[in-house]
């Protein structure tokens, strides 16, 4: 099944952070069926609104708003606050359940979806047991928040996640010449080299896993951030093949096939500005380009 | 759902065998022996990621899923490097350790590593058994030894494995693969797009590209569906149970014969032994409660993964040399693949990103004993590529290099280059053993739990770096051959991080030189028995896991019928 979902429309960064504060965090596509789950409660927090902020300002630094969501309206601080936050429920919300989203239906005997869907097994969680428990604690609170770890005085205290972050958010507003948010992108872009490489790296990481990953987890609001890179998501049980009923072999999905070419035109070709950039990375690599 | 509950037969309360491990080699060996009706206590570190995993009436629910953030984010069965970390160094002179964190990180769960394999099961060749004979010249440095089982000896249990958990494939499609005396139970499934322009271009080259053998299920075997190319394989659990790990296999098949009782989240941490060090007299192991318990059984199986095996039995002698140790080669003589990763970019899409992650390959590489014109290399796999998450991760170490733009990241996001554009030849290129490439404890760095990590001292020999230097341009034009606009070898970093991983308890029939004897025993304690990849005394060129179930098969069988373990095989 590709991916018909349309790209959310461009929001600006306040208008993503005022949705959030009246808890209309989800951004319901125009005749779409909406598998994706509506919030509950407000989730527990942990950054203050000057953080969020600066965040969102970073993320639309890795991500930039063009006519495709930024880093931020692809969710990248309501991802985070909820990974920083994730043990403070009465069952950790680590692990998404599995098998199915729900999202996806079953595929017909031609491979084409039904109108049958699995249950929605990413309500629940999945429970992290006793070391991947001890793991978390001490990867989101670091040593000084979980009294101590056992390498502290070998290899120096462990610096939790939530710390990191804050730390990295002050290193960087203190680097800044002006607030943060205010910074277009070309500020943005003289500021990032300066940046503490670590705290760089997360970032990046988590905007990304904010943007591409389940939507349960907090980010990519209604697929958004598939739609963007074309990328189809979830697609059990429907999947990229199916058995033939005749010949009890398997047959490509029709609409997405995995072993001829996807039919119909390149969405998105490779720019000639992508070509020259990789062309640097192979040549730097020792590799060739071929005509 | 309970990730640490018992499964099997609660009822047990006395066993013929412990198996410290429920992965390629425990599965394996549980299968054999509780088939044989001895029963069998298999305690595994851990989670368990299936409900239903004993239950006859119904086939296992998987709680794994195609998500990104959960397998390769968020450690949903891998160990968390800080808080269960090993350490690196390339050799003694560089200090106690130089890195620590992920180092050859396996999946910790039920059914092992092979749960987040893509499990490719290619054979080894009758050649990879003989290297120590035929190899003339050998490096020095390196300790290339026969095996003490013969490809004839194996073939056999290799084509029982392959029936048991179901492998599919074409028999005969790879010219340079070992003889078969029986078919492989399932055809090849679909081939990924990338498989089809890349052995268009090999086969141009004269190269032999076919199916890869793999234990997932073309069509539906055994009461599991056939696979549907969701493109999240390798390094994920399966959530239809299509792809044959341990877990919904050889281990489910012990866990219902009713001779198995597993323990998931038991965490074994020493072997108990008698006075004269030459019985296991019981384990100790950390239960999910955090409370230590012990367990006992008459004999035991040691199948945790090399790293994992070495580093408890020197754990079981604290200030000693670790137990069935006279030889002074446990933990010695590690091996890995040295995976040489040839990237291309495409202009065209081929969505690499569906698909089993690998369905083809070519063992053009894997090279001849003592041939300058073909070097000992390995199969190549032909693979795809990543989701988004990955791809994004991917992207951002390529940054690191030549600095972070948002505006790129986005742009090369956008078009999919890695992730829809990619094809990647993957030589699984043979390691030279090496007695210096070693498991040993730590002398500082703990656990969470407070116990010492594995510390690995490892470093490639000139050896296989000559047969990856000769084979990378090779790599490259076929890949221009396929169609690839850019090409270039991968730059591999010092720190191992394959999962294969082999060696540090050998085999070999003489004690002086070997941990284990032939049919996997120690040959210093009686009653204990290796039946994974730690038996190895080379590696290779091949993906291993088709090889530990074989022999972990093997040594099950003669624990089960000492003197005639084809008794097994009916």
């Amino acid at each position: 099944m590709t991916s018909k979902l349309p790209l959310v429309p461009p929001l600006t960064r306040r208008q993503v952070l005022q949705a959030m504060g009246t808890g209309a965090a989800v951004l319901v596509l125009p005749g779409c069926r909406s598998h994706f789950a509506a919030p509950g409660a407000p989730p527990p927090s942990f950054f203050t609104a000057t953080e969020r902020l600066q965040l969102a300002a970073l993320a639309d630094y890795v991500l930039p708003p063009d006519d495709a969501p930024g880093g931020a309206a692809l969710g990248a601080v309501p991802y985070i606050e909820k990974l920083l936050s994730c043990l403070e429920h009465p069952e950790p919300q680590i692990f998404l359940g599995g098998p199915y989203s729900g999202r996806v239906p079953f595929a017909a005997s031609n491979g084409l979806p039904t109108t049958i869907y699995p249950a929605n097994d990413y309500l629940n969680y999945e429970p992290p047991g006793r070391l991947a428990l001890k793991a978390w604690q001490l990867y989101l609170l670091g040593s000084d928040g979980v009294g101590g770890a056992p390498n502290d005085a070998v290899l120096g205290k462990v610096v939790g996640l939530r710390d990191q972050l804050r730390n990295g958010l002050q290193d960087a507003a203190a680097k800044s010449q002006r607030p943060l948010e205010q910074l277009d992108y070309a500020g943005l872009g003289e500021l990032w080299p300066k940046l503490d490489k670590a705290f760089a790296d997360v970032l990046i990481g988590l905007v990304s896993q904010a943007a591409f990953g389940m939507p349960e987890y907090g980010g990519n609001p209604n697929g958004a951030g598939w739609a963007m890179v074309r990328y189809e998501g979830d697609i059990l049980p429907l999947g990229f093949s199916f058995i033939d009923p005749a010949s009890g072999l398997p047959h490509d999905n029709p609409r997405s096939p995995t072993s001829v070419a996807q039919p119909g035109p390149d969405p998105e070709p490779l720019s000639q500005a992508s070509r020259d950039f990789l062309r640097t990375v192979f040549i730097a690599l020792g590799g060739q380009e071929f005509p | 759902m309970s990730s640490s509950a018992p499964v099997g037969n609660t009822a047990l309360t006395r066993f013929d065998v412990c198996i410290i491990g429920s992965g390629a080699g425990g599965g394996s060996a549980a299968y054999v022996l509780t088939k044989a009706g001895k029963k069998v206590l298999v305690l595994e570190g851990g989670p368990n990621r299936f409900d239903a995993l004993g239950d006859p009436q119904q086939q296992p629910i998987s709680r794994f899923s195609p998500d990104e953030v959960k397998l390769a984010y968020r450690n949903f069965i891998y160990p968390d490097p800080v808080a269960d970390p090993r350490t690196w160094r390339s050799s003694a002179s560089a200090g106690d350790r130089t890195f620590v964190g992920d180092v050859n990180g396996l999946a910790k769960t039920v059914g092992g590593g092979a749960v987040h394999a893509d499990l490719k099961m290619p054979r080894f060749m009758p050649q990879d058994f003989t290297l120590g004979t035929d190899l003339h010249n050998k490096p020095a440095g390196t300790s290339f030894v026969d095996w003490p089982v013969t490809y004839d000896m194996l073939e056999a249990f290799y084509s029982y494995a392959e029936t048991v958990i179901g492998v599919q494939g074409t028999p005969g499609a790879d010219p340079f693969e070992g003889y078969r005396s029986k078919p492989l139970p399932m055809p090849p499934g679909l081939p990924m797009y990338v498989a089809v322009k890349a052995s268009q271009g090999l086969s141009k080259l004269g190269y032999h590209p076919f199916p890869y053998p793999s234990a997932i299920n073309s069509v539906a075997y055994d009461g599991r569906p056939a696979c549907q190319d969701c493109g999240l394989c390798s390094g994920y659990g399966c959530p239809t149970n299509a792809k044959g790990s341990p877990a919904v296999t050889t281990l489910r098949k012990a866990l219902l014969s009713g001779n198995c009782l597993l323990l998931p989240e038991t965490k074994v941490v020493k072997l108990l032994m008698n006075s004269a060090k030459d019985t296991v007299t019981g384990v100790e192991a950390i239960d999910p409660a955090g409370n230590r318990q012990r367990y006992a059984a008459d004999q035991y199986v040691l199948a945790a993964s090399p790293i994992e095996d070495a580093r408890l039995l020197l754990l079981s002698d604290p200030g000693g040399n670790g137990i069935g140790n006279s030889s002074d080669q446990v933990g010695r003589n590690l091996t890995f693949h040295l995976h040489n990763d040839a990237l291309g970019i495409f202009e065209e899409r081929m969505h690499g990103h569906r698909g089993r992650t690998v369905t083809h390959a070519f063992t053009d590489f894997r090279g001849t004993p003592n041939d300058p014109d073909h070097p000992l290399g390995g199969i190549c796999e032909i693979s795809g590529s990543l989701g988004p998450v990955g791809e994004a991760d991917y992207l951002r170490r390529v940054f690191d290099v030549f600095g972070f733009n948002g505006a790129r990241f986005k742009r090369l996001l956008r078009e999919a280059v890695i992730r829809e554009r990619v094809m990647i030849f993957a030589m699984v290129g043979e390691d030279a053993p090496q007695p210096t490439n070693r498991v040993d404890l730590d002398p500082a760095v703990r656990d969470i739990d407070g116990i010492p990590v594995p510390r690995v001292t490892y470093q490639s020999h000139a050896w296989e770096l000559a047969a990856r230097d000769f084979y990378k341009p090779k790599m490259i034009a076929a890949l221009g051959a396929a169609g690839a606009r850019f090409a270039a070898l991968s730059p591999a970093g010092d720190i191992p991080t394959t999962s294969h991983i082999m060696g540090t308890l050998r085999m070999g029939n003489d004690p002086r030189q070997s941990v284990c004897d032939s049919t996997g025993r120690f040959h210093d304690v009686g009653n204990l028995y290796n039946a994974d990849g730690a038996l190895f005394p080379t590696s290779s060129g091949f993906n291993p896991t088709m090889t530990i179930m074989a022999l972990a098969m093997r040594v099950a069988a003669g624990m089960a019928y000492p003197g005639a373990p084809e008794r097994a095989l009916s």
